[in-house]
Formats: C-alpha cells, structure tokens, sequence
C-alpha cells in the first residue's frame, strides 16, 4: 500500500522533492504541496483503491502525511470488510 | 502599501511574485517582520518557494495591518485561527486573507465582511481536472467541462477552483466540502456564482476574478456582501517591499483594468 501512496504522491503532489524518500510522517503541505494537488492526490487514492472517503474525512489532516493517508485507507477498507 | 486604508468599502489586493533568484532577499526581509511564533512556522516549512511564500504572506499582512493601525509591523498583534490563518485582533474592520501559488503571494482586504481570495497558476493545476470534477464537481459544471476543447480544460478548472477556494475562505469552511456545496455558472456572462451551500446566497456575494498583473496565474476574490468594489491592485517588487519592510514606503505599479480584460476573455 505505501509503495502505491507514494506512486501517487509523486505523480499528483508536484513537490520538489521524491516522494520515494519522503518519511512516511513528513508534512506534505510543508514539502509544497497545494490544496488542489491534494485533492487530485484523494481522487487519485480512490481510483487506485477502488473506495471512496466518506465526507468526514474529507479534511486536510488526512492528506497531510504518507502515513495519515495508510490510516485512512485502512480505516476505510476496515469498515468496508465488517 | 496601497490604498487598503483610504477606500474602506472597497476590496483591496496586495501581490508579491519573486525568482528563484531573489527568493532568498524576499524570505529575510519577510522574516525581519516576523515574530518567534511565525519564525517558528516559516522554519517548519521544507520546500523553499514554500517557505518564503508562506513568510512573504505573513510580512504582508503586518505591512498592511500596520498601515491601517498607524503602528510598526512589529507591534502589531496577529493571530491566527485553529487552521492557521492570520487575522488581526486590534482591527476588527480590517478582514485579512492571504493565498500562494508557485513564486506569487497575494492579500486581501475587505473593511464589510470576511473575505476569501485565491491564487493559482494554471502550471499548477492538477493532472486530472476532468476526474476531480468529475468526483467533487456539480453536474452542471462537470457538462461545462465536457464542452470545452482539450487544451482549454486545465484554464477553466483553474478559475473554477479559485471561485469555489476563494467562497470557502470568505465562509472559513474546508475547501474540500465547498468543491461541491459552491456552485460556478459557465453562462454568457462568463463564471458566475450559482450557489454557495450553507453560506449567504450567491446573488448576495460580490466576485472578482481576474489575472494576477505580469504574470498568468488566476485569482478570485470573494466577500458575503454584493456590490464591493475592486480597488487597485497593489504590486510589489522586492525593491518596493523592502523600503516598506524599513518603513520607508513602497514603490508600487497599481494595475486592474488591462488584467480584468484578459481575465473576462
């Protein structure tokens, strides 16, 4: 899962910096990304994952991290297995 | 520093652009503003063009909060909301928003209500305007979007998202809720608000859009009152901004109705 994150981030979050030596808990907003690459960054996730965010994760502390992200998606693909 | 003071009922745009070149001038004269707190910020910041972009935007808005306090930059107090945004305690007529893009800064004022602005260069947009909007977008707009030619998407999708980013920050709500709860009409009479969710009616907002003087990047700007005029838009160089960081006023290229014409095309 984290190599694909990582994927995505590179292609979507036009940061400076490889997404693939990024620490997991590194502050993507503080690495340059915007508003708007993080939310081609969720759309991105959902089409890989096949899920969707529920609204109440619609927010930017989701998207803040390689590792707030992994949370999520656990979370998501958790609820959607009970 | 403008004219944010002398035309109160007006909106008043302050824009700073820098190179890669003189990033490093802009960061330490913004920096000189700035208080341990904000120091504090600017230094967590990793990405350079963001780290100076981020402190040019906090020196600005004490450049400008100063003027209209009658203060040094210094001693003006500013706070800042749970989501980080500055906003100036002494001068509650005074509404402040600051956005960036790339290498431009840009503030906002308002005297009549919270105001929002956003900045975005097309350069910048994401690589998939068509699925975002597809996703967040209203029907209406994603149609819109369908009509258009391949190599005009990324331009629409950048105006669209600096109207529906400029209303969430005038509401100060998540700009992820308001993609879809802000609603922007592609009529004749070019983008126009058609909805705005929870916030006031659309017909009771004032818009502006325009492109940021010398460059190509989009801007909008937003406030809950309708009929707010656009003062002239304030541009500073790095020369400008450092004699009004010293306190010895700026020089400044006032700009608005060339732009607004190639914003309206």
């Amino acid at each position: 899962m984290e190599d694909k994150i990582r994927d995505i981030i590179g292609s979507h979050a036009r940061l400076t910096v490889s997404a693939i030596s990024l620490p997991e808990d590194a502050d993507l907003y503080a690495a340059g990304m915007s508003s708007q690459a993080s939310v081609s960054i969720m759309v991105a996730l959902e089409d890989e994952f096949g899920l969707e965010f529920p609204d109440r994760m619609l927010k930017r502390s989701v998207f803040q991290s390689i590792a707030s992200i992994r949370a999520a998606l656990c979370e998501i693909q958790s609820t959607a297995a009970v | 520093m403008g004219d944010h003071v002398s035309h109160p009922g007006t909106i008043g745009l302050t824009l700073a652009r820098f190179t890669p070149h003189e990033r490093p001038q802009w960061l330490a004269r913004s920096a000189a503003l700035l208080n341990a707190a904000e120091l504090g910020r600017v230094a967590a910041i990793t990405d350079p063009d963001a780290r100076a972009r981020h402190a040019v935007g906090r020196a600005l808005v004490r450049l400008i909060g100063a003027q209209a306090a009658g203060c040094g930059p210094m001693e003006l107090e500013v706070a800042v909301t749970d989501t980080g945004k500055p906003w100036l305690p002494e001068l509650p007529d005074l509404h402040v928003n600051v956005a960036h893009t790339l290498r431009a800064v840009i503030v906002a004022t308002a005297s009549v209500a919270a105001i929002g602005v956003d900045i975005e260069h097309p350069a910048a947009a994401t690589v998939q305007p068509l699925r975002v909007a597809q996703r967040l977008f209203a029907s209406d707009e994603v149609s819109a979007l369908h009509e258009l030619p391949e190599d005009r998407l990324a331009d629409w999708f950048t105006s669209v998202w600096t109207i529906k980013e400029a209303v969430a920050k005038a509401l100060g709500s998540g700009i992820i809720p308001a993609l879809s709860e802000v609603v922007v009409d592609s009529g004749d009479a070019g983008l126009t608000l058609a909805a705005v969710g929870s916030g006031p009616p659309a017909e009771s907002w004032t818009l502006h859009q325009l492109v940021a003087p010398g460059g190509s990047e989009k801007i909008a700007v937003a406030v809950p009152v309708p009929g707010v005029k656009l003062a002239q838009v304030t541009v500073l160089t790095l020369s400008g901004f450092a004699r009004a960081a010293s306190g010895q006023g700026a020089t400044e290229r006032t700009w608005s109705r060339s732009a607004r014409r190639r914003a309206s095309r």
